[in-house]
C-alpha cells in the first residue's frame, strides 16, 4: 500500500484509464488532490491521452489500393496467367463484350502524344504529328527524334532522342512512366507522389517540380532536379534530391548520394567512387571528396552518414560540423549511431541551404495552384 | 479545479467499423480481389492512421506499412481462424509491419516528406484552428518519443481504443505485460509532453 507521501506516478494512468481498483483509486486520487508533482504529471497525462483520442484518422491515399493489387500482380503474375482469359469466355458467354474487353485488358487509359521532331513510335505506330500512347505500350525515338506526352493536366514530359518510355500506368491514383534508357524532361504540377518515372535503377519520386533523367543503355543514369524536389528510391536508398541538385544511380545498386551540380569534377568523380566503385579505390576517394567539400557539399555529407561505415562516419561528421556547424539538440553520438532523430533534426536545419531556389516562395506557389483547384 | 481525474480519458472504441462477415473472408482465402478491396474499404483507414501516427505522421511510411498489411491479409488470411475478430487480427499485422519497418529504418535514410507541402488527400479545411494542429503536433512529438513497442500499445489503447484483453491478442502478449507497457508508456508520455511544453510553441 502506498503512503499518502509516496509519489503515485505509476498509477496515474490506470487512475485516468478508470482501471484501479475502487481502494486504490480513491488512495492515488487523495494524494493528487495534495501532491502538486503528480498533480501536474496527472494533468500532463491526462491531456496526453486525451490529444491521442482526438488525433484525426486519415482515409488512405488513393494510390495505397493501386500498390496493394500491384504488389499482389507481382507475387502471382505467373500463376495468374491464365486467369485473365476464362474471365473474359465467362464475360462473353454472359454477353458482356465490355466486361470481357476489360478482362483481357483490351480497354486500357492513355496519354496524349505529340511529334516534337523525327518519327516517334508509339506501339507500333508513326506518329506523324500526334497520336496516343496506351497504357502498357512503349514510346521510342531514335537519335533525331522527340515526343512530348501530356500527363492530363498535370503537366507534361518531354521525351528525348533514342529514348525507350513504357506508360505503365496512365489513370487512377498514380502515374508511372517506365524509363528503359534515354532522356525524359517531366514538368509535373502535381500532388506530391503522384507521379513516378520507374528506372532499372530506382524510382523518381516526383514531390511537385521539373527535372531531367538521364538514363544509359545499362540502366545507369543521372538526375537533375531544376525546381522542387524528387525522392529517389531503390535498393533501400532514398534520396531527397532538390533543386540545383543532382544523383547518379546505378542498376544493381540504386540511388547515389545526392550532390550539388555546381561541384567540381574531382568531387563528383570522388563521390561517384564511394557510391559505386570498387572496394580497393574507395577510401582514397573517400578522402578526396572531404579536401575537394565545400559549404555547398553539406546534402552531400549529411546522406553520406547512414551510407558510410562507422569510421567514415565520424570523419564525415566533423566535416560537416566544420562546414555547417552543429544544431542544438543534435548530439555527435547520436548522429555517430544514426539516431533518427537527431539525423532528421540536422537535416532540418540544413536543408534552407540546399536548394538553389527559393524553397518558399516554390512551396507557397506550389501551394496556391493546389489550393486554388481544390476550392474551384 | 477539476478533481482528480473525475474527467475520465478511458478509452473508447473510434467509431464503429463492421466486422466482415465469414463470406468475405471465404471470398477472401479463395483469393476473391474484390472482398479484399472490401477490407481494404472498410479496414484501410484504421490501418493507414495508426501507421501514420506511429511514424510520426510520415505518409510516405504509412503507406508503405498499409500495403504490406493488406498484402499480407491476401497471403494470410488462411491463417485467421476467426476465433478471434478480424479487427484484432488486422490490429497485430499493422502492429507488427510497423515494428518491422522502424526496424529496417536502419538501412534507409530517413526523408520524411517536406512538412508543409499540403497533402492531395487531405481534405481537411484549409481553416484548421491552429491551437488544434499546436497540440496535434505536439501530442505526435511526444507519441514519437516512446520506443515502438510501448508507441503501439498506447495507440491500440487510446486512438483505437482497445480493451486489456483485446490488445493482449493484438500484441501477442499477457495482458498482465499490456499493463505494464502501458503504465510505462503513460510516465514517458507525461514527461515528454511536459518536456514539449516548456520549449514552447513554434517549433516545427
Amino acid at each position: 500500500m502506498t503512503s499518502p507521501g509516496t509519489h503515485v506516478d505509476a498509477e496515474l494512468g490506470e487512475l485516468i484509464d478508470d482501471t484501479l481498483p475502487p481502494d486504490d483509486a480513491e488512495r492515488v486520487r487523495a494524494h493528487v488532490a495534495s501532491c502538486l508533482a503528480c498533480r501536474r504529471l496527472h494533468d500532463e497525462m491526462r491531456e496526453a491521452l486525451a490529444g491521442i483520442r482526438a488525433l484525426p484518422t486519415y482515409d488512405p491515399p488513393a494510390g495505397v489500393w493501386a500498390g496493394v493489387e500491384r504488389e499482389l500482380d507481382a507475387r502471382s503474375r505467373s500463376s495468374r496467367r491464365s486467369w485473365p482469359r476464362v474471365a473474359a469466355v465467362a464475360a462473353l458467354v454472359a454477353g458482356g463484350a465490355l466486361a470481357a474487353s476489360a478482362a483481357l485488358g483490351t480497354y486500357r487509359s492513355s496519354w496524349s502524344l505529340e511529334r516534337v521532331a523525327g518519327s516517334p513510335v508509339a506501339g507500333a505506330r508513326a506518329i506523324a504529328s500526334s497520336g496516343t500512347l496506351v497504357e502498357g505500350e512503349w514510346l521510342e525515338t531514335d537519335a533525331s527524334s522527340r515526343a512530348r506526352l501530356s500527363i492530363g493536366t498535370l503537366g507534361s514530359a518531354d521525351v528525348g532522342p533514342g529514348s525507350r518510355v513504357k506508360l505503365v500506368q496512365a489513370g487512377g491514383a498514380e502515374r508511372a512512366l517506365r524509363v528503359e534508357r534515354g532522356t525524359i524532361d517531366a514538368r509535373v504540377w502535381a500532388p506530391p507522389r503522384f507521379f513516378l518515372v520507374e528506372t532499372p535503377a530506382a524510382t523518381a519520386i516526383d514531390l511537385g517540380c521539373i527535372y531531367t533523367l538521364d538514363v544509359d543503355d545499362r540502366g545507369n543514369g543521372v538526375l537533375l532536379v531544376r525546381s522542387g524536389q524528387v525522392e529517389l528510391r531503390g535498393y533501400g536508398l532514398r534520396s531527397l534530391v532538390v533543386a540545383g541538385t543532382a544523383a547518379e544511380m546505378r542498376a544493381g545498386a540504386g540511388p547515389g548520394t545526392p550532390y550539388d551540380s555546381t561541384e567540381t569534377r574531382a568531387f563528383r568523380t570522388s563521390l561517384s567512387a564511394i557510391d559505386f566503385g570498387e572496394e580497393t579505390g574507395r577510401r582514397l576517394a573517400f578522402e578526396r571528396l572531404l579536401a575537394a567539400s565545400s559549404r555547398r557539399s553539406t546534402i552531400t555529407l549529411w546522406h553520406l552518414l547512414p551510407r558510410v561505415r562507422t569510421d567514415e562516419r565520424a570523419l564525415v561528421f566533423d566535416r560537416l560540423a566544420a562546414l555547417a556547424g552543429v544544431p542544438d539538440g543534435v548530439d555527435r553520438d547520436d548522429v555517430l549511431r544514426l539516431d533518427d532523430r537527431s539525423l532528421s533534426r540536422w537535416r532540418r536545419a540544413l536543408e534552407p541551404s540546399w536548394s538553389s531556389e527559393r524553397v518558399r516562395l516554390w512551396k507557397r506557389a506550389w501551394r496556391a495552384v493546389w489550393s486554388a483547384g481544390r476550392g474551384a | 479545479m477539476i478533481e482528480p481525474s473525475r474527467v475520465l480519458v478511458a478509452p473508447e472504441p473510434r467509431g464503429t467499423v463492421k466486422e466482415p462477415d465469414r463470406h468475405t473472408i471465404e471470398r477472401c482465402r479463395r483469393g476473391d480481389r474484390d472482398a479484399l478491396r472490401l477490407l481494404f474499404d472498410t479496414h484501410g483507414a484504421r490501418v493507414y492512421s495508426i501507421a501514420r501516427h506511429f511514424f510520426e505522421g510520415d505518409d510516405a511510411r504509412a503507406r508503405d506499412v498499409t500495403q504490406d498489411v493488406f498484402v499480407k491479409v491476401m497471403e494470410r488470411i488462411g491463417t485467421f481462424e476467426g476465433a478471434s475478430r478480424f479487427s484484432t487480427w488486422l490490429y497485430r499485422l499493422t502492429v507488427n509491419a510497423c515494428l518491422d519497418a522502424k526496424r529496417a529504418e536502419r538501412r534507409l535514410l530517413l526523408l520524411p516528406d517536406p512538412p508543409d507541402l499540403p497533402s492531395a488527400v487531405d481534405d481537411a479545411p484549409q481553416s484548421h484552428a491552429l491551437d488544434r494542429a499546436e497540440t496535434q503536433t505536439r501530442v505526435a512529438r511526444a507519441i514519437s518519443q516512446l520506443t515502438p513497442v510501448l508507441r503501439a500499445a498506447i495507440l491500440l489503447r487510446y486512438f483505437e481504443g482497445l480493451s486489456y484483453d483485446e490488445m493482449s491478442e493484438a500484441l501477442d502478449c499477457p495482458p498482465g505485460t499490456v499493463a505494464s507497457r502501458l503504465r510505462r508508456a503513460h510516465e514517458a508520455l507525461a514527461h515528454a509532453l511536459a518536456a514539449l511544453r516548456s520549449e514552447g510553441p513554434g517549433r516545427p
